[in-house]
């Protein structure tokens, strides 16, 4: 057992320990490492399943269409079985299903995982405009350094679960040592 | 012909009992993902309390929907209470609280209601119809009717509500399904509650014509899981023409190859079941899983 | 559980045998001056639960007699056991009756399959396995079974006796025959075999079986139908036989219908399965219908009133196997007070095939209850009646399968 202490708290409010579901309700997606693709429903299913947290239903359909708008190949796709997508439609699909819930907090765990450059490149360019046009926040997990700097306004550095670096992404980018050890230049 | 004719008639009725039953347990498969060996035994008992209440002087559509209803909470609740404590306990555990089940529930129907068969009403006429030399029970028919108007309900039901997509999505991926804010826990109580409501109509159905008595359903269920099987587990359409297959198969083997005749019959439906799981194990009409990595 | 504890059972485990081996010097086992202890199995639980009526309706009827002082002094000890309709449970507490109970015998065991396991044991201990309950015609062989002995008449009885009717009173008879896949039904559908004849063999124009799991039989009552038979010889326990009655019925199908005994009762059968399609048909009786109003003054039938109220209140008045635990009872009360002050296995055995026309409250009129060394066969009689819409209306004279 690992131990734990501390607390998490969002909107003030003390949230650790609490389930899963009534977490959810609070405004905060969570994108999965493995996506947690619903495999065996249509990719409509699997975006109307990310709005089911959702009381105000009645704005569902501009959702959709604007969901098909960041990700045009969900569209194209969206009466066919999620399982049968390509691995990076499938990382499209979670990001999607997790803008459905419209959440405050959108938490993205190591999106790029298994992916091809041009299709992480394409994902963290949509996280980008959801962050700035929605304003919604996002909590990166992310081993590709370089691209989450990028993306990201203020970034924490873990070593074996410890914090060791903090402070606005700038500030990191410009560290001689992390430059070093983790951006390769 | 006419012989012919008549015991495909015939075996389009018991199998239409059979593709009910078989309705009930893939319901449950599909919420849940466990076979319910009890289903038969909570269909009995459903049946027995719209007796009840028969006997009482309730209406028969006033006790038929009355039913429906306690059928459903008492779904529900045995899930909460029976089910959940062992949840995410193996398989066989699973199918031996299951029997559990229906060991309880049958004996506590023949302490209260006694052994002796009891008539059932029908809501149907009583006159068969007749077509030239073919009959056809008004019952029967009847009955086969209202599985499939219940088979309509369903696919409506899981297909175009939000309840509905909850439920199979939780049976599918429940750690998803809680990221998405589903309360797992009560999908699959609901998911039992509705499978107890599908089996109670299947029992208000089948009592009519094998008469009430706390063993009705034993037999009933082993065909019902031929249905299912030949149908796919995850195909509520594919169990209800399951089980007409089944009842038809079943009738034309028995009557036409000698050396089956009516002592082989149960075989029949066993080797089916065989067969099915050999060449196509997810049956006729089942969906294999895709899973792309 | 202290040490102590252990040994202490430890010790009790070994000498059990020893302790329970009766009183020292006793003469027979399961007799004492005061009382005499009786072993038997019924079906409490599962499928067969129905019959356990008759269990508890032995030990209401045991209760009675004690309370009237015993028979010669001895109270009589009922132990009965749940086999639940299982043989190889019927094995393990029948021999637990007999090492462990020590009984002195053992009485209306129930069923075929059950019986048919502790046949060879019984009679290899030489335990008397008296009076069982069921109908199967291997329950009457002294020269193999010494030990063993029926009741009821048997079914192939009961079959010869359909036969023999057929043959008398139906011009040109086409019989359909629907029967049981198993002892009971195969004994039945020989009877009736038997009592044809080999010329009346031919008469017989479609057999067709069920198996108990059958969820229904309208497959084969459609075949029958198409046989074209006019004699339908209906050979299904009370599940089956109420449905074959319906759907006959319904599908317009109006043969003369012969409904085996075993199916027989008015509460339990004809009337789920409608009165007026139970009409007309014919069956074979021994003892009174509790529910035909025919007996309501009949005294043996006032007497039973009182002693279910009495003794068995919970118990169903309806039910005919209520008044069938009550007669199988007396004929043993019988038995045991014929044997006097000797109650040696030996004896018991030799006065069960001992009994020269005994008549019992419920038989039907003229029936009585008769074996001797080579006949093992106590009831051997029944009389035909048919259903008139209430009631089953006795005619003909009593069949007497016993004067081959």
């Amino acid at each position: 057992m690992v131990r734990t202490a501390g607390e998490i708290r969002f909107d003030a409010q003390q949230i650790a320990g609490r389930p899963t579901e009534d977490i959810v309700r609070l405004g905060i997606a969570h994108v999965p490492e493995g996506r947690g693709t619903f495999t065996q429903l249509t990719v409509e299913e699997n975006l109307r399943l990310g709005a089911y947290a959702r009381r105000d239903t009645g704005a569902l359909a501009r959702d959709f269409a604007r969901i098909y708008d960041y990700f045009p190949v969900l569209g194209e796709r969206r009466r066919q079985i999620a399982g049968s997508l390509s691995g990076g439609e499938q990382q499209m699909l979670a990001v999607a299903r997790a803008l459905m819930l419209r959440p405050r907090l959108l938490l993205l765990d190591e999106p790029s995982l298994g992916l091809a450059p041009l299709v992480v490149r394409e994902i963290f360019r949509i996280v980008r405009a959801i962050n700035r046009e929605e304003r919604v926040s996002v909590l990166l997990v992310e081993q590709n350094v370089a691209t989450a700097l990028d993306l990201a306004d203020h970034a924490y550095l873990l070593e074996t679960g410890r914090v060791v670096v903090s402070g606005p992404s700038a500030e990191l980018r410009r560290d001689d040592a992390i430059r070093r050890s983790y951006l390769g230049y | 012909m006419e012989i012919f004719l008549q015991q495909v008639v015939s075996g389009l009725a018991t199998g239409g009992i059979y593709g009910s039953v078989a309705l009930a347990l893939v319901m449950i498969y599909q919420a849940t993902d466990v076979v319910n060996f009890a289903q038969g035994e909570m269909a009995m008992f459903s049946t027995y309390l719209a007796w009840s209440m028969l006997n009482a002087g309730v209406p028969y559509w006033a006790a038929f929907f009355a039913t429906l209803a306690v059928a459903f909470v008492c779904g529900v609740v045995i899930e909460r209470v029976v089910i959940r404590p062992v949840e995410n306990a193996p398989v066989l555990t699973i199918v031996i609280v299951c029997i559990g089940l229906l060991v309880i529930l049958n004996s506590v129907a023949g302490w209260i209601y006694s052994y002796i068969q009891k008539p059932f009403p029908s809501p149907f006429p009583e006159k068969p119809i007749t077509i030239g030399n073919i009959f056809f029970g008004a019952h029967d028919l009847g009955a086969l009717g209202v599985t499939l108007l219940v088979l309509l309900l369903l696919y409506v039901f899981f297909r175009y509500t939000t309840l509905g997509l909850a439920m199979r999505a939780a049976a599918q991926n429940p750690v998803s399904s809680r990221l998405c804010g589903i309360r797992v826990g009560w999908m699959l109580a609901l998911g039992w509650g509705l499978a107890a409501l599908v089996g109670a109509v299947a029992g208000l159905m089948i009592a009519p014509i094998v008469f009430l008595d706390p063993t009705m359903m034993s037999g009933i269920l082993i065909y019902a899981f031929a249905s299912a099987t030949l149908g796919g587990f995850t195909s509520p359409g594919g169990a209800v023409l399951g089980g007409l297959l089944v009842g038809v198969i079943e009738n034309l083997v028995g009557t036409y190859v000698k050396f089956i005749g009516t002592e082989l019959k149960l075989t029949v439906a066993l080797a089916m079941i065989l067969v099915v799981l050999l060449v196509r194990p997810s049956g006729l009409f089942g969906r294999v899983a895709v899973h792309r990595v | 559980m202290t040490r102590r504890t252990i040994v202490a059972l430890a010790l009790v485990a070994a000498l059990g045998p020893l302790l329970f081996a009766g009183p020292a010097g006793a003469q027979w086992p399961g007799v004492t001056p005061t009382e005499i202890k009786i072993g038997n199995t019924n079906p409490y639980s599962g499928p067969a639960s129905a019959y356990g009526t008759i269990g508890k309706a032995l030990t209401a009827y045991f209760k009675k007699v004690n309370d009237e002082g015993g028979i010669n002094g001895r109270k009589i000890n009922f132990v009965t056991l749940d086999d639940g309709y299982s043989p190889p449970k019927t094995v393990e507490m029948v021999r637990r009756l007999v090492e462990q109970d020590q009984v002195a015998f053992v009485f209306q065991t129930l069923g075929t399959p059950t019986n048919s396991a502790i046949h060879k044991y019984l009679n290899e201990q030489k335990v008397p396995h008296l009076f069982v309950a069921t109908g199967a015609t291997k329950w009457g062989d002294p020269r193999n079974f010494p030990w063993t002995m029926g009741w009821q008449p048997t079914y192939q009885t009961e079959g010869h006796i359909y036969a023999q009717y057929v043959l008398k009173n139906v011009p040109n008879p086409k019989i359909g025959i629907l029967y049981q896949n198993d002892d009971y039904g195969k004994d039945y559908v020989k009877g009736l075999k038997d009592g044809l004849g080999e010329a009346g063999r031919k008469l017989i124009v479609l057999e067709q079986s069920y198996e108990v799991t059958d969820p229904t039989i309208d497959s084969q009552i459609v075949n029958l139908k198409n046989s074209g038979a006019n004699v339908f010889y209906n050979v299904t326990i009370p599940k089956f036989a109420v449905q074959a009655i319906k759907k006959s019925h319904d599908i317009g199908w109006k043969p003369l219908h012969l409904l085996n005994n075993v199916s027989a009762s008015v509460d339990v059968v004809l009337k789920p399965a409608g009165l007026e399609a139970s009409r007309d048909l014919i069956t074979a009786l021994y003892l009174k219908d509790p529910t035909d109003p025919q007996w309501k003054n009949d005294q043996g039938m006032k007497d039973w009133l009182a002693f279910m109220q009495k003794y068995y209140p919970e118990g169903n008045t309806k039910d005919a196997f209520n008044v069938y635990a009550y007669t199988v009872a007396q004929g043993l009360v019988h038995v045991l007070k014929q044997c006097g002050n000797d109650l040696s296995r030996e004896n018991v055995m030799r006065q069960a095939a001992n009994i020269k026309n005994l008549s019992l409250p419920l038989l039907l009129p003229g029936i009585k209850v008769n074996t001797g060394p080579t006949d093992f066969y106590p009831i051997e009689q029944e009389q035909l009646a048919r259903f008139d819409g209430e009631r089953w209306a006795l005619f003909g004279e009593v069949h007497d399968a016993g004067k081959k």
